[in-house]
């Protein structure tokens, strides 16, 4: 998602300011309508089933970039009967690696939990091209899940 | 699957002060006589990662970084003497403009030895992190460490601002930018040398320390802003430090534009070279994007340049150097303690993993500042391919290698190409009046 559309969201909206890649992540407000709707194919489970999550990039291009700081905004769901429904109370840390290359990140992102309970993630930083693994540590009662995925930066 | 076909001529040229072995090596052509090289969409799209460069990106710690009558001053104190202890040194003398504002020995040799390599100053702007171990994280910064350094010009920043107020071309160039100096008269306040420790706990004479010591934090502040805007004025000039449109750049540009003329810039030598940049040898994984360098921290396992165990902390050391720095991006003295530097240092991770790790070089014009790596262990582009085909002589230290790198085995042909491809990486020359000090320190439009 463009820069551009983030500020447009964040204006309009008046939930979540991302001021360009040089901005922080400010929340205001607790509008809802923000969140996503659950979308299987875009959900990401954790380990355990118990949750899953979906993410918006927020970069100077569509997709995560090579060597370039970007943000996510990240937002969790819980699995129930009734389906994928949101979390706003558990805590969730992001970070990143390279298992092939022994290696993660070499910045800690600044997670931010909104007042909506999405997580705003700045300072993502993907160093070098090739297969990264994404990681989405959902912790609620004690208890940590999971949910992690793959990027591939040619 | 459509495949780009680039014809080409011989034409890649012979840079003067390299060896007659490196020379014999990149002689080394086709031995089929083939004259085109095809390129899969795949390798074209990382071809494209490399080429066009574009402009310096801003940097919002440093108000005049991109200021012209700084970037004048900047030249005027780069190749001033007076900013050193003795006035003998100046940053020229250790990135000489005609050795790719490198030098061609090991170390350099200033009040002392420095124990690592001068790196070349080719597209300096557009690092994330200064020196071999990022100990520095913004240009200014950096143009500020040897002024002070022990081994290197060795003076201090009370004796720089009270050179600057003395010397009346410096006050005037200093006062046209910035504007009127304080009052630097009184000796009780403002003795004529003295510095603050570094992070080495010894390398300040105890009469420089104490000098430092007996002022106020006022009067800190005071020489502190005057020797950080030295630094800013540096770094304007150094951004200007670019190569770009090289033999390469006109490649690709012929390459989009499918134009015979232009992608005959690259030799067949160099465009095999750059099918193993970019394919079997996987340069590309460090050497990223058009500026050929992740800007980032790599171990190689490189033994000493005098063959002993490297016993140097490199990157985990500089990690903790530069988050703890009074000049880093979030310090009192940058221009922008809010923006993306300062969350970058911020929010930078130090950890043993780092251990050894120096940070990757670009590639542009690579082939004007020999020797290469942190300890200037290889003489030529040839002994660098050579280490990578064999990986002779690596050890391992314990901390994080990359265990990407393998031995690449490379063929004598290989090697040549990939040298040729290196040297095809050579910019256009800076204009004569960037690579020399201009006759005063202003612009003539300001004098």
């Amino acid at each position: 998602m463009r820069k551009s559309l983030v500020l447009m969201l964040g204006s309009m909206l008046s939930v979540v300011l991302f001021a360009g890649c040089t901005g922080q992540i400010v929340s205001s407000g607790n509008p809802a309508s923000l969140w996503p709707k659950p979308d299987p194919t875009k959900m990401v489970v954790s380990n355990n089933g118990t949750y899953g999550v979906q993410y918006w990039i927020f970069a100077d291009t569509d997709e995560i970039p090579t060597n370039e700081q970007f943000w996510l905004y990240v937002f969790p769901f819980e699995k129930t009967s009734d389906g994928w429904q949101r979390v706003t109370d558990a805590q969730v840390k992001v970070d990143a690696a390279m298992p092939h290359h022994g290696h993660g990140m070499n910045i800690v992102p600044k997670i931010t939990q909104l007042d909506d309970g999405s997580i705003g993630v700045e300072g993502m930083l993907f160093h070098m091209p090739g297969r990264w693994e994404l990681y989405f540590d959902i912790t609620r009662n004690g208890v940590t899940e999971r949910a992690q995925t793959e990027v591939f930066l040619e | 699957m459509r495949r780009w076909v680039a014809t080409c001529a011989l034409c890649v040229g012979s840079a003067g002060g390299i060896s007659n072995a490196q020379q014999a090596a990149e002689a080394i052509e086709p031995p089929d006589g083939e004259l085109r090289v095809a390129f899969t969409d795949a390798e074209l799209r990382l071809i494209f990662q490399h080429s066009p460069l574009p402009a310096v990106p801003p940097d919002p710690t440093n108000n005049v970084a991109d200021d012209s009558a700084a970037a004048h001053f900047g030249r005027y104190l780069f190749f001033d003497t007076r900013l050193s202890g003795d006035n003998s040194l100046s940053c020229s003398t250790c990135h000489d403009p005609t050795h790719g504002f490198s030098l061609d020995s090991q170390f350099s040799q200033g009040a002392g030895t420095t124990s690592r390599h001068a790196q070349s100053l080719w597209n300096v702007g557009y690092n994330r992190w200064y020196y071999w171990d990022g100990s520095v994280d913004s240009l200014w910064s950096q143009a500020l460490k040897p002024i002070e350094g022990a081994d290197e010009m060795n003076s201090s920043r009370l004796a720089l601002a009270h050179t600057i107020a003395r010397e009346p071309d410096l006050r005037r160039g200093y006062e046209h930018i910035f504007g009127g100096l304080p009052d630097l008269s009184d000796p009780m306040r403002f003795p004529t040398a003295g510095k603050p420790r570094s992070h080495k706990a010894d390398d300040v004479p105890e009469e420089l320390l104490g000098a430092w010591q007996s002022m106020t934090p006022d009067d800190h502040q005071t020489i502190n802003t005057i020797f950080a805007n030295v630094g800013k004025t540096i770094a304007a000039y150094e951004r200007k430090i670019v190569s770009r449109d090289s033999a390469f750049d006109r490649f690709v540009e012929g390459l989009h534009a499918g134009d015979e003329m232009l992608t005959s810039a690259l030799s067949p030598s160099a465009q095999r070279g750059l099918q193993l940049f970019i394919g079997r040898a996987n340069c590309r994984l460090c050497h990223t994007g058009p500026n050929f360098s992740d800007g980032e921290f790599h171990s190689l396992g490189l033994i000493n340049h005098d063959g002993t165990i490297p016993n140097d902390a490199a990157r985990f050391e500089g990690a903790t150097k530069v988050k703890s720095d009074p000049f880093n991006a979030a310090g009192a003295f940058s221009d922008d303690p809010d923006a993306a530097p300062a969350k970058l240092v911020q929010q930078l991770v130090v950890s043993p993993e780092t251990w050894g790790q120096y940070k990757t070089p670009s590639l542009r014009s690579v082939a004007t500042s020999p020797p290469y790596m942190h300890q200037g262990q290889f003489v030529t582009l040839h002994d660098v391919v050579d280490f990578y085909s064999s990986l002779e002589g690596r050890v391992q230290m314990g901390h994080h290698q990359e265990t990407i790198l393998q031995p690449l085995e490379l063929s004598e042909v290989e090697k040549a190409d990939l040298v040729s491809f290196l040297r095809s990486l050579t910019g256009q020359a800076l204009t004569p009046e960037l690579s020399a000090r201009p006759s005063g320190p202003l612009p003539s439009a300001s004098k």
